[in-house]
């Protein structure tokens, strides 16, 4: 659950509550308050009729009374007792077709000394009408309100959390190796702008690790160069040497087969380390089958060499606007990789199709483990001349061109997929 | 023929001597750029192997020099920075070739030896070892006057190891040497054998005697 809906939950939660609790107190309330007014009012208007009986002595009191309408009524009753009741009743009303309420005051009292019994009346519809648009009213505006307030609410919170969704965009796109796109937002909020600052100093920390890093790989491998250079060229003087022996002779081999092993294995961190410092920015137009099919032809000796079937099949003149070097180093060495790790008279298909170009070959005949084919220095055969970089280079190289390179074990094929 | 070696790592220069030392060429080395220059101005080379790096300054300069002073030196550059920016550079100011660090010794003598048929004999020079004859430039090999048919690449290998002859080249310079255009190397030496085997053949059917030998486990050299 967001955080913002959560923070809304909670005043909704609230504010249905209060709704619930405030409409019924508020037409309690109100129809109290009225009926306290209607009791008044009857009271006032008894206390009116008989003042005014008792005060006109020479008239007839029933003759008087008619001057009041049908809400006030005048029985003679024998004896005097004091009575005094407030009552509400339903009952048949001249003007409506339903019962009406009527609110009335019956009492007994003495004018001029004679007991009579006045009821005093007053309809309710009117007063009930009057509640009834009251708290619709105020419900009405309860709503709006509370519905205004949640509204404003997710509006600023949004608002505010943009910032905070704007850090979380920027650290998904992290990437150590890549240079960023987009920077992290400025913002007026303390909070937001110490967790910048603190992301901010992170991942600049990280990238000078990792810089740093880089430049010790470069410069080892760099400053490797010459020793190797001197200990190749001395080899070479010592196999000039005589006399030599054959026992002394299979020594130089074998160190120059170790010198020659380190030779490449310095050649590709070097350039792996140069990927990293985007030193092929040249980019030009390729097409994908011609370059495949010339790489291809590079490599015949090595696949006649080993009866290796190759069968290329094409169905996409795709161009690709990309570095002629590194593209060529991705095929060769997906190429390469296909036939090192094929068996004798093995199979190798090339297809290219749908932006797709996938290099299957046989060779073991169980799936590689797929978390570490693209690992550094992860060799998956016995071979002492694979120096287990040439499938990160592939990696790394697909990775600056936005390629998805995948690796997949199909019908006893190991298949290379690479997705342009 | 005079080479100069302007490389400021004194081992290798010292091994480029000595293996270079081993056929007809008369070597000298300069350690910094200073003392290249000097030389440079006071004698003329068949070919000039310049390391970029120097400590005393940039091997680049010495090469503008040279071009400056109508100098008609063949010049390799020989470089640990292999950027195609410096190989580019190096060669629009008129270097010869371009051979990054490290490589291996008959590479070297190769390419040197191709330099100075170019500068010497505009690329057209024919090698003659006793029966046998390389045309460098048609790219044709004749022995006793007659054409031998061989492919490119052992032609290439022929080549390579006639331009090293009387030395051991070894299977690693031939396998790198063949797969130049590729990026990734062969470990597979079996194809260099095969290539050989050809070549024997080849020359021994058209009357050449077998100047080509396997030196135990090592490699093979021309040896004549």
């Amino acid at each position: 659950m967001k955080l913002l809906n959560r923070s809304i939950q909670s005043y909704l939660f609230y504010a249905i509550g209060i709704l619930i609790i405030s409409i019924p107190l508020f037409y309690f309330v109100i129809q109290t308050i009225i009926a306290r007014d209607v009791d008044k009012s009857l009271k006032a208007q008894r206390t009116e009729v008989i003042a005014r009986l008792d005060r006109m002595t020479d008239r007839d009191p029933f003759v008087i009374l008619d001057l009041y309408g049908p809400d006030v009524m005048l029985n003679r009753i024998n004896i005097y007792r004091s009575y005094d009741s407030l009552y509400t009743v339903k009952k048949a009303s001249p003007v409506s077709i339903d019962p009406i309420s009527y609110r009335i005051l019956e009492s007994n009292v003495l004018i001029r000394g004679i007991p009579y019994k006045i009821v005093v009346q007053n309809s309710l519809v009117n007063s009930q009408d009057l509640i009834q648009s009251i708290v619709l009213i105020i419900s009405l505006l309860l709503l709006v309100i509370i519905g205004g307030l949640l509204l404003i609410n997710r509006i600023i919170s949004g608002k505010i959390w943009r910032p905070f969704y704007q850090t979380l965009q920027y650290l998904r796109q992290f990437r150590i190796d890549t240079r960023q796109a987009a920077g992290l937002p400025d913002t007026d909020i303390d909070e937001f702008a110490d967790l910048n600052k603190v992301v901010r100093s992170l991942t600049e920390n990280n990238k000078k690790l990792y810089e740093s890093q880089k430049e010790f790989t470069e410069n080892a491998s760099h400053e490797m160069q010459t020793p190797l250079a001197v200990m190749q060229g001395k080899l070479e003087l010592l196999m000039q040497t005589s006399p030599i022996n054959e026992e002394q002779a299979a020594l130089i081999a074998e160190m120059a087969d170790a010198s020659q092993r380190m030779y490449r294995l310095n050649k590709s961190l070097l350039l792996l380390t140069r990927i990293d410092n985007s030193q092929f920015t040249e980019k030009e137009e390729l097409p994908v089958a011609d370059t495949i099919r010339r790489i291809a032809r590079q490599y015949e000796p090595a696949v006649a060499e080993k009866g290796i079937h190759v069968d290329i099949s094409m169905n996409d003149d795709l161009a690709l606007i990309t570095n002629r070097t590194l593209f060529e180093i991705l095929l060769s060495n997906l190429l390469s990789n296909a036939i090192r790790h094929n068996i004798e008279g093995g199979e190798i298909r090339i297809r290219l199709e749908d932006r797709e170009l996938k290099v299957q070959n046989t060779g073991r005949p169980a799936p590689l483990d797929d978390t570490k084919v693209f690992t550094r220095f992860h060799k998956d055969s016995a071979d002492v001349n694979s120096i287990g970089l040439g499938l990160e280079i592939v990696r790394k190289i697909c990775l600056i061109n936005g390629y998805r390179i995948s690796y997949s074990f199909v019908n006893d094929l190991h298949t290379f997929t690479v997705a342009f | 023929m005079k080479v100069l070696i302007i490389e400021d790592e004194k081992e290798l220069s010292k091994s480029i001597i000595s293996y270079l030392s081993g056929e007809s060429y008369r070597c000298e080395a300069a350690g910094d750029y200073k003392t290249a220059l000097d030389k440079i101005d006071s004698f003329d080379y068949d070919c000039i192997l310049l390391d970029i790096g120097l400590p005393d300054g940039n091997g680049l300069d010495i090469l503008k020099a040279l071009r400056d002073n109508k100098k008609t030196e063949g010049v390799i550059i020989i470089s640990a920075k292999d950027a195609i920016d410096d190989r580019i550079r190096g060669l629009n100011l008129g270097a010869d070739d371009y051979l990054p660090k490290p490589f291996h010794l008959p590479e070297l003598g190769a390419r040197v030896a191709a330099v100075i048929r170019r500068r010497k004999f505009n690329g057209s020079s024919t090698l003659i070892l006793n029966e046998l004859t390389i045309d460098t430039g048609a790219k044709t090999v004749m022995v006793n006057n007659k054409p031998v048919d061989l492919t490119r690449k052992e032609y290439d290998l022929l080549l390579y190891l006639v331009s090293n002859k009387n030395r051991v080249v070894s299977k690693n310079a031939i396998a790198e040497h063949l797969s130049a255009d590729e990026t990734a190397l062969f470990d597979n030496f079996d194809f260099i054998y095969a290539h050989i085997k050809n070549i024997k053949k080849k020359l021994l059917q058209a009357g050449c005697t077998d100047y080509i030998k396997s030196v135990y486990g090592m490699g093979y050299k021309f040896d004549i």
